[in-house]
């Protein structure tokens, strides 16, 4: 015996649209029929009917109840591809008879051709160009077929599904939202438990865990059903879930990996051309044609802050920020680079940019306590082909900046000075200039720890402020007065003098580039 | 992303100069070229001399990059830098600013050549081939994370060398000196 429930779990699932429950019990029919008045009353009928016919008639309501009256009627499928008009009227008629009806969107002759394939054939329609969006949309006539609520929920235990409107607030959305907290708690770390006590909560749960990548990513749950034929269907509608995420994220990684490689293309100068970097540009939606600025954000914890930041703060804060920067700029290219983000702007906001990321900036590192964010920002070139130079500027700024300011976390190359020439110079003529000048300190430092570069550089960078310094370094005014005696005395100059001062200002600008070179001896 | 890195196990080194006449040979195509690969003395207790074997260490911030007038540095997805001379006008500001002496200039052709990590080798399978002639194994190469943090990248290395462009190289700490025979 043919039932309606087994012919509904035979058809594609994306073209069933149930307008009205189909019920637990199970519809037997002898045969599927166009012409119901034609058929003998002995025998049950599904009645199949194109919304519009052959004479380009279309079904009327009237034409529904009338075939509804008959006897033999258990059951109605209606084709038509589109949104089908007469809706809420079949609701209604369903009410008098109780014969449930079938919306479907694709035409009953052209499947019997599959119908010895039909459950790979199936799988294939019902994966094929379909997206996660859609398929969470379908969880409501899963929901109108068994007429009780289905939800689906990722690994937070928040719903992903649009609720059935007379559900909103419902008994079933208030347990959902009253149980969220609880669940977060007894089952983040273990969803597969969930799974097994779904059916101890205070409403009995059947759940069907979708797993994309060995791991659950959603859980399919109503509440608790013995009926046989529900269980095929959320078991069938939970594969959907798995095949389609799982897709989904397969695309996304490889859009991501491209995505990534045109960065590392632009940033670092692999076109051949100028044309070739903008066509490629354009294919991602980005505008390239016009001069742009760009910016690297650079997020790091604090010195003693490590241990008092969570897991996965860094990716939190990426998120953020980008969501921040993308707002902000919708036309503009931001994306995550090698750790850092990258900011690609239009021009326009020359002048401006440093004062705008400087109060995100400040914003974001209020909201994060123990967290440094510092930008670095390039020279604006008119070709977007040497973006390459304008990156290496950005990183060259912010790691020198960051050495060599007060309270900024904005630098921009052309604020760098004369650090900025010596980036350029040759290392072995200006170690030796440093070296020449510096010696003394550097033996001192190494030999009895006593600090005097660091002193001499916190002094340069407080504008030769005593009092602003011995702030910086905590310690006492006149103990800076004695340092910087004691700093005179070693070096042999007059550090007040406006020559000397000038000339080991230049000698621990270039000593902090090549910090790492100078302080590495010991090899025993 | 990954790229290649050169590893140095700086107490192998016994100074012997195979890389660098290997590479002059695999790679000398016109009259003035220089070997890519050099050895350098660097030394810190005068008793323990260390042999490091140099060459263009393809920089994560490349300075060579940002200072070409003509922007004939490319950096490929794999690190290696590569150097187009087609438009080089041998301005020598690339060869000053490299804090490893990477860039050299011709003299007869003007035009600048460096390492480029042999990449047509690499695509061939083979290793670079100063790795390849190395005959103490004392340099290596392999194709690592490239977000590896600096510490990491150095760790137990007392070697002085210049770090703030950020070089793809792995130097492991020289231990005490030895005594090789070949």
């Amino acid at each position: 015996m043919k039932t309606l429930q087994d012919f509904l779990l035979s058809f594609p699932f994306k073209h069933v649209n149930p307008i009205t429950p189909v019920g637990a019990e199970l519809i037997n029919y002898d045969s599927i029929s166009s012409k119901p008045f034609d058929t003998g009353t002995s025998s049950d009928i599904l009645v199949y009917l194109p919304y519009v016919n052959e004479n380009r008639k279309r079904l009327s309501d009237d034409d529904v109840l009338q075939i509804m009256q008959l006897p033999q009627v258990v059951g109605v499928l209606i084709y038509y591809p589109r949104d089908l008009p007469i809706r809420e009227q079949l609701k209604e008629i369903y009410e008098l008879f109780k014969v449930p009806v079938v919306h479907l969107t694709y035409p009953l002759k052209e499947t019997v051709l599959h119908e010895k394939a039909s459950s790979n054939y199936r799988l294939i329609q019902d994966t094929h160009g379909t997206t996660i969006d859609e398929l969470f949309q379908r969880s409501l006539s899963i929901r109108t077929a068994m007429a009780q609520p289905v939800t689906v929920m990722d690994q937070n235990f928040k719903s992903v599904t649009r609720p059935y409107e007379p559900e909103a607030s419902s008994d079933w959305m208030q347990f959902l939202i009253q149980s969220r907290s609880k669940w977060l708690q007894l089952y983040y770390f273990h969803p597969e438990r969930f799974v097994y006590e779904a059916g101890n909560q205070s409403t009995t749960l059947s759940c069907y865990p979708v797993y994309v990548q060995e791991e659950i990513r959603y859980f399919l749950i109503t509440p608790k059903t013995d009926v046989e034929w529900y269980g095929r269907l959320l078991e069938y509608y939970a594969l959907l879930l798995s095949l389609v995420s799982q897709q989904e994220e397969k695309v996304d990684e490889l859009h991501l990996t491209f995505k990534s490689h045109f960065l590392h293309d632009l940033l670092y100068n692999n076109f051949k051309s100028e044309q070739a970097l903008l066509e490629q540009a354009a294919t991602w939606g980005w505008n390239l044609n016009e001069p742009n600025e760009l910016v690297v954000i650079r997020v790091a914890a604090g010195e003693n802050s490590q241990h008092l930041l969570h897991e996965g703060w860094r990716t939190e804060l990426f998120d953020k920020l980008l969501k921040r920067f993308r707002q902000d700029h919708p036309t503009g290219m931001i994306e995550p680079f090698q750790n850092d983000i990258v900011l690609i702007l239009r021009m326009g906001l020359s002048g401006r940019l440093k004062e705008y990321l400087q109060k995100v900036i400040t914003r974001y590192m209020e909201d994060s306590e123990g967290i440094i964010i510092k930008a670095g920002i390039g020279k604006c070139y008119p070709k977007t082909k040497e973006l390459n130079k304008s990156y290496q500027e950005a990183m060259m700024a912010l790691k020198l900046g960051h050495e060599w300011s007060r309270e900024n976390n904005v630098f921009h190359i052309e604020d760098l000075g004369v650090l900025r020439l010596l980036f350029y110079l040759n290392q072995d003529h200006l170690v030796e200039f440093s070296s020449s000048y510096l010696q003394p300190l550097i033996d001192s430092d190494q030999q009895h720890q006593t600090d005097y570069l660091e002193t001499l550089k916190q002094w340069i960078i407080h504008d030769t402020s005593v009092q602003d310094t011995a702030e910086a370094m905590h310690f006492h005014p006149n103990t800076l007065r004695k340092r910087l005696q004691k700093v005179n005395n070693l070096l042999g100059v007059d550090i007040y003098n406006h020559e000397d001062f000038v000339n080991i200002s230049i000698a621990v600008k270039i000593h902090t580039i090549d910090f790492f070179q100078t302080n590495v001896k010991n090899l025993s | 992303m990954e790229q290649y890195h050169f590893i140095i196990q700086a107490d192998r080194c016994i100074e012997c100069y195979s890389c660098s006449a290997s590479c002059y040979q695999e790679h000398r195509s016109a009259q003035g070229d220089l070997p890519r690969r050099k050895i350098q003395h660097r030394t810190g207790d005068p008793n323990y001399p260390v042999y490091l074997s140099m060459s263009c260490n393809h920089c994560r911030n490349p300075v060579c990059v940002t200072i070409c007038p003509n922007n004939n540095y490319t950096k490929r997805r794999d690190g290696i830098v590569v150097h187009d001379d087609t438009h080089c006008e041998g301005c020598k500001l690339c060869v000053e600013a490299c804090p490893f002496d990477a860039p050299q200039l011709n003299p007869i052709t003007g035009k600048v050549d460096k390492c480029h990590f042999c990449y047509e080798r690499l695509s061939e399978g083979l290793a670079p081939v100063c790795v390849a002639n190395c005959p103490t194994d004392a340099l290596n190469y392999a194709k690592l994370s490239d977000i590896v943090a600096v510490s990491e990248r150095y760790s137990g290395n007392d070697v002085p060398i210049s770090r703030f462009t950020s070089p793809a190289i792995i130097i492991k700490k020289q231990t005490e000196s030895k005594q090789h025979f070949l």
